[in-house]
């Protein structure tokens, strides 16, 4: 079945056609929940959640750029909305071992694996986490990141830097295990 | 060099997670669609461009399926006249050749039949077809029960001649085991059970057997022939029919428990073995058949049954040979 006949159906609410578009993104979709959350079951009900978004709203979908590109998307906001009643309390909280400055860039570890990095990614606390996810992972500048979530441009960007900091030496700790 | 370095950490983040794919648990896609369920309400706001769309996606199937339909319909009516012209045909082909061959008609089956039949299973089949399906079952019965009819001559009533065979045949229903019509004594399990008590006390008390006598009297359609047998039950009878039937009352618990414990954790059915042959068929109280047996061995354990009510039907054939239905209920009890 060809995504456009997948993505009419699901327009008319036929039940088969969404279960085809489930099967087919789900997977991509969890991988970009789990980011967001601190457990799995927390995510799946970000994913069920924006499964329902992209059902209603699936004929707001103009054709423009990529449907999949189109789903991330309402996936990322779901998820910002399923944090939305906290957010709030997020930026209030500080990390409070990572201090001193950057120094050298690490070298893109190869034979991490990618749920390792979800493990630290999810030691974030919650409002650095966000916005780690959106500018780094997801691509949003500052601006756009300090509406969505109704915070001041500079708590986004010090957010940020505290962000990476402390991915940064749990990086290097990593490797060094490694090794 | 620090922006550097952010560039390559954030780049080093992307690039893991980009098209990160995890599996997600089992049953995510029910609990969706019970969710699209119950908030089905949305989809159908739009109805206009939803209708057109269900319209453009259902509608091929819906005509493919017609379509098809009516292929089956038009080959199915096709065959249908081919077959009834052949059909046509074919008697038109057998009046020719009757003409030749006058008469094989109507009356002369069963001659034919009679000529061939003394020994011959499948003849017996095809006469079958001239009766009416309690007396197929009786006779299908007869073979399961693999025990030889007791020769009970009667004079026959509907059907023409007396050949052998078709006495038969007329025993049958005086000893069949399941017809309907004929014969079965159906005694319910109360009052088997109210007979087997006053039997406990003495030696079968006269009103009991002569109420049991009248039943069947009453029942039994072609008792001419089972009324010598009715009397076996009295001190009369031939020597040979009398110390089963005396001692034969079966006692029928209405309860057993096949928990494993060694007491009472079958069936039992006292003085079964006493009988020729006997049928079993027990049935939940929404009627179906859950165990059937011929000559049951009073062995049945209530295999993997939940506890509860069951029905019971127990058919049973005399030495005389006429066949005695007992009903009622057992409860199993775990």
């Amino acid at each position: 079945m060809p995504e456009k006949r997948i993505i009419s159906g699901c327009i008319a609410g036929d039940r088969h056609s969404q279960e085809l578009l489930f099967r087919k993104y789900h997977r991509l979709m969890l991988g970009i929940c789990l980011r967001y959350c601190q457990d799995k079951a927390e995510a799946e009900d970000i994913l069920i959640e924006g499964f329902m978004r992209i059902y209603t709203n699936i004929r707001k979908y103009r054709g423009e750029g990529s449907f999949e590109g189109w789903m991330k998307r309402v996936m990322v906001n779901a998820a910002i909305d399923h944090h939305r009643g906290n957010l709030k309390h997020y930026f209030h909280q500080d990390i409070e071992e990572v201090k001193g400055n950057i120094t050298g860039g690490i070298d893109p570890v190869e034979g991490i694996e990618v749920e390792e990095l979800l493990k630290i990614i999810r030691e974030l606390p919650e409002g650095y986490r966000l916005v780690f996810n959106l500018h780094a992972i997801e691509g949003y500048n500052h601006k756009e990141i300090a509406e969505i979530l109704n915070i001041s441009e500079g708590t986004s960007k010090s957010q940020l830097s505290k962000a990476r900091k402390y991915l940064q030496k749990r990086l290097k700790g990593l490797t060094n295990n490694d090794l | 060099m620090k922006g550097k370095a952010e560039n390559n950490i954030d780049g080093f983040f992307r690039k893991a997670f980009e098209n990160y794919e995890a599996d997600s648990s089992e049953f995510i896609w029910d609990k969706l669609d019970k969710k699209l369920s119950s908030s089905e309400t949305p989809f159908l706001k739009h109805a206009p461009q939803a209708r057109k769309i269900r319209l453009i996606n259902f509608a091929k199937p819906a005509i493919k399926i017609a379509a098809t339909f009516l292929i089956i319909a038009t080959a199915a009516a096709a065959t249908y006249f081919t077959v009834y012209t052949v059909k046509k045909y074919d008697l038109i082909n057998k009046i020719f050749s009757k003409k030749p061959q006058p008469a094989p008609s109507e009356k002369q089956e069963p001659l034919v039949i009679t000529d061939t039949s003394a020994t011959e299973i499948k003849q017996e089949g095809e006469q079958l077809n001239v009766y009416d399906d309690s007396v197929a079952s009786i006779l299908h019965h007869e073979s399961l029960m693999d025990k030889p009819l007791k020769e009970e001559q009667k004079p026959s009533g509907e059907i023409s001649v007396n050949k052998p065979k078709e006495n038969k045949k007329q025993t049958i229903p005086a000893s069949g085991m399941t017809g309907r019509e004929q014969t079965p004594v159906p005694i319910q399990g109360k009052e088997a059970q109210d007979m087997q008590e006053q039997q406990s006390g003495d030696k079968m008390p006269d009103n009991a057997l002569s109420k049991d006598d009248q039943k069947k009297t009453e029942t039994g359609r072609e008792q001419a022939v089972t009324e010598p047998a009715l009397e076996n039950r009295q001190p009369v009878i031939p020597p040979q029919a009398e110390p089963p039937e005396t001692s034969a009352k079966l006692n029928i618990p209405n309860v057993f428990t096949p928990n494993g414990d060694g007491i009472n954790d079958r069936f039992v059915i006292e003085n079964l073995d006493k009988y020729t042959a006997n049928r079993l068929v027990i049935s939940d109280r929404s009627g179906k058949t859950v165990f059937e047996t011929i000559n049951y061995k009073n062995d049945w354990d209530g295999a993997n049954l939940p506890q509860g009510v069951y029905f019971y039907i127990l058919t049973v054939r005399e030495e005389s040979g006429r066949a005695q239905a007992y009903q009622g209920m057992i409860t199993i009890m775990r």
